[in-house]
C-alpha cells in the first residue's frame, strides 16, 4: 500500500530519516513524543514537502508520478489544518462530491447526524472534539483505499477518542484490503487498534514490532546490581539505572520468565518501550 | 477545478454584504452616473478581487496542506485561482456592459460605438490586475503580496506619467492622436491591446504555477 525507503529531509539540525511500509488490510500506528517527525514525514507522504533523498511509493507508485485522480483513493486527516473554517458541512458536501468521484454523501451525513455536527454551523465555530470528527468523517466517506491520519485524536476526551477510533474499525471491517497509516502520542489508542507499530525518536525510526509481538513478548526485567551482573544481555535492548539498581527492556520476556524466575519482570506497555527505548542505554 | 470553484463560491459567502453593496454601486453608477467606463470597471475589477480574498481564506490556519492533500494537484490550484477571477470578473463586465447599453437607449449620452469601445478596454484592465495580483499573492501571501501590488501600481503610474511628460516634451499629442484615429484603427489597437493582455496573463499563470510548484505546506 505504502513504502517508504530511506526517506530524508534536512531541516537545519533536524534530519528526518526513515523508512516505512503499510501492507494492504493492515492499520500501521506511527508513535512518538511531540517534534518527533511525525508530521514531517506525514507531509513527506502527502508531497506536502519536497525531500532531499529516499522514495515514497503509494499503491507501488512513484509520490513524483503521483496523479491527482490516483489521491482520490486516500483519505487524509493532517492534526494542524482542515477545510477552512468559514465553510460549513453543507458547503463541504458538493466540494466532496466533485473532487472524489467515490464520495458516499448519504453515509456522510448519517454519520454526521450521529455524532450531533450541525450542518448549518461554520466549521471554526465547533469544538474541538467535532472538528476532530469531522475530519475523521471526511475521510473516511469517499471509501479510500488507504487513510493518513495525523495525530486524528489529538485535543480530545477519552470518549470522543473512542468514538473516533470506532469509526476506523467500522471503516476497516468494510473492505479487508483498506490500510490506515495513524500517528499519535497516546500510546493507549494504537495499542488496540494498531496491526504493528513503528516508534520514531529524533526523526528516526527506532523500534518496529507487531503490536501483540509487542504487547506479549516484551516486558521491563527489575534487578538489582547482583542479579544484572549474572543476567544473560543477550536479549536485553536497553537498560536504565533505577534506584534498585537496573531497568531492562527485553524482547524474550519468556526467555527470562522461565530462566530467571527470581526477578521481577513487568509486562511491557507501549509507553514504557517508549521510554526505555529513547532513554535507555544500548547495551 | 470544479470542487475548487464551488468552494470559493461557497467562501463569497462570507463577505456576502460587501458583494452585494458593491453590485447595488454599480447599478446606481449605471443608472445616475455619466461614466459608463466606471459603471462597467469598477464592479467588474472589484469583484475579481474576490479570487485574491480566496487565498487569503485557503491560507487560514494552514488550510492550504490540507487543501493540496486532497485530488488537487498545484497547476490545477493555480488555473482555478484565474479561472474563479476571469468568471466573477467577466460575468459582471458582461452583465453591467448590457446594463449600460440598454441605460445607453434611454440616456443617450455615448453613443454606442464609444460604449463598446470602453466596455472591450475593461477586460484587459481585468486580465492585466489578475495577471499582475495573483502571482504577488500567490509568492508573498495575502498581506506581503497587497504591498508588492501598491508599489506595482505606483510603478506603472509614475511610467505613464513619465511617458506623458516625453510626450510633451518632445510636442506629441498623445489624447489627440488617439481622437483622431478611424474606427477601424481603434478597433485594431483594442484588439493588439486585448491580445497583449492575454499573453501576460498567460505568461502570469505560468510564473503562478512555478511559484506554487515550489511552496511546501
Amino acid at each position: 500500500m505504502l513504502k517508504i525507503d530511506h526517506l530524508r529531509k534536512n531541516y537545519g539540525s533536524f534530519v528526518l530519516d526513515c523508512s516505512l511500509e503499510v501492507q494492504p488490510g493492515c492499520i500501521t500506528g506511527l508513535i512518538g513524543q511531540n517534534s518527533a517527525g511525525k508530521t514531517t514525514m506525514f507531509k513527506a507522504i502527502l508531497g506536502l514537502i519536497s525531500i532531499d533523498e529516499g522514495t515514497i511509493r503509494i499503491f507501488g507508485k512513484d509520490l513524483k508520478d503521483f496523479t491527482a485522480k490516483d489521491k482520490q483513493e486516500l483519505g487524509v486527516v493532517l492534526s494542524d489544518s482542515g477545510f477552512s473554517g468559514y465553510l460549513t458541512i453543507e458547503d463541504i458536501i458538493p466540494v466532496m462530491e466533485s473532487l472524489y468521484p467515490g464520495f458516499d454523501k448519504n453515509f456522510f451525513k448519517e454519520q454526521a447526524k450521529r455524532f450531533q455536527l450541525p450542518e448549518k454551523k461554520r466549521i471554526k465555530d465547533f469544538s474541538t472534539g467535532m472538528k476532530a470528527k469531522l475530519k475523521v468523517l471526511a475521510a473516511i466517506s469517499n471509501k479510500a483505499k488507504l487513510l493518513i491520519l495525523d495525530e486524528p485524536t489529538a485535543g480530545l476526551d477519552v470518549v470522543a477518542r473512542d468514538e473516533l477510533l470506532e469509526m476506523l474499525r467500522e471503516f476497516m471491517e468494510q473492505d479487508e484490503e483498506r490500510s490506515i497509516l495513524i500517528s499519535s502520542h497516546i500510546s493507549s489508542d494504537l495499542e488496540t487498534l494498531c496491526d504493528d507499530l513503528y516508534m520514531i525518536h529524533e526523526g528516526k525510526i527506532i523500534l518496529h514490532e507487531d503490536t501483540d509481538v509487542l504487547l506479549s513478548d516484551y516486558g521491563l526485567l527489575k534487578v538489582d546490581s547482583q542479579q544484572y551482573a549474572g543476567l544473560d544481555k543477550n536479549y536485553i535492548l536497553r537498560k536504565k539505572e533505577e534506584s534498585y539498581g537496573y531497568s531492562c527492556l527485553t524482547n524474550q520476556k519468556q526467555y527470562y520468565m522461565e530462566n530467571y524466575p527470581g526477578i521481577a519482570i513487568e509486562k511491557g506497555s507501549i509507553d514504557e518501550v517508549i521510554t526505555m527505548m529513547i532513554r535507555g542505554e544500548r547495551l | 477545478m470544479k470542487g475548487l470553484l464551488i468552494k470559493d463560491f461557497r467562501l463569497m459567502k462570507v463577505q456576502r454584504n460587501f458583494w452585494i453593496l458593491i453590485l447595488a454601486i454599480g447599478i446606481a453608477m449605471a443608472l445616475f452616473g455619466n461614466s459608463p467606463s466606471a459603471a462597467i470597471g469598477f464592479p467588474t475589477l472589484i469583484l475579481a478581487l474576490f479570487s485574491f480574498s480566496s487565498i487569503s481564506y485557503d491560507e487560514f490556519d494552514n488550510g492550504n496542506a490540507f487543501l493540496f492533500s486532497l485530488p488537487v494537484t498545484r497547476k490545477g490550484y493555480v488555473v482555478e485561482k484565474y479561472c474563479f477571477g476571469l468568471i466573477l470578473g467577466a460575468g459582471n463586465w458582461a452583465a453591467f456592459s448590457i446594463l449600460t447599453f440598454l441605460l445607453e437607449g434611454i440616456k443617450k449620452t455615448t453613443g454606442y460605438m464609444e460604449l463598446l469601445m470602453i466596455s472591450l478596454l475593461v477586460l484587459p484592465l481585468l486580465f492585466l490586475m489578475l495577471s499582475i495580483m495573483l502571482p504577488a499573492i500567490l509568492k508573498f501571501g495575502s498581506e506581503k503580496g497587497r504591498i508588492v501590488l501598491i508599489a506595482v501600481f505606483v510603478l506603472i503610474g509614475l511610467l505613464g506619467a513619465a511617458v506623458n511628460n516625453l510626450a510633451k516634451i518632445l510636442g506629441a499629442d498623445l489624447a489627440g492622436a488617439v481622437e483622431h484615429m478611424t474606427a477601424a484603427g481603434l478597433g485594431i489597437g483594442i484588439a493588439g491591446v486585448f491580445l497583449f493582455s492575454i499573453l501576460i496573463l498567460a505568461a502570469s499563470m505560468g510564473l503562478s504555477v512555478a511559484i506554487v510548484r515550489k511552496k511546501e505546506f
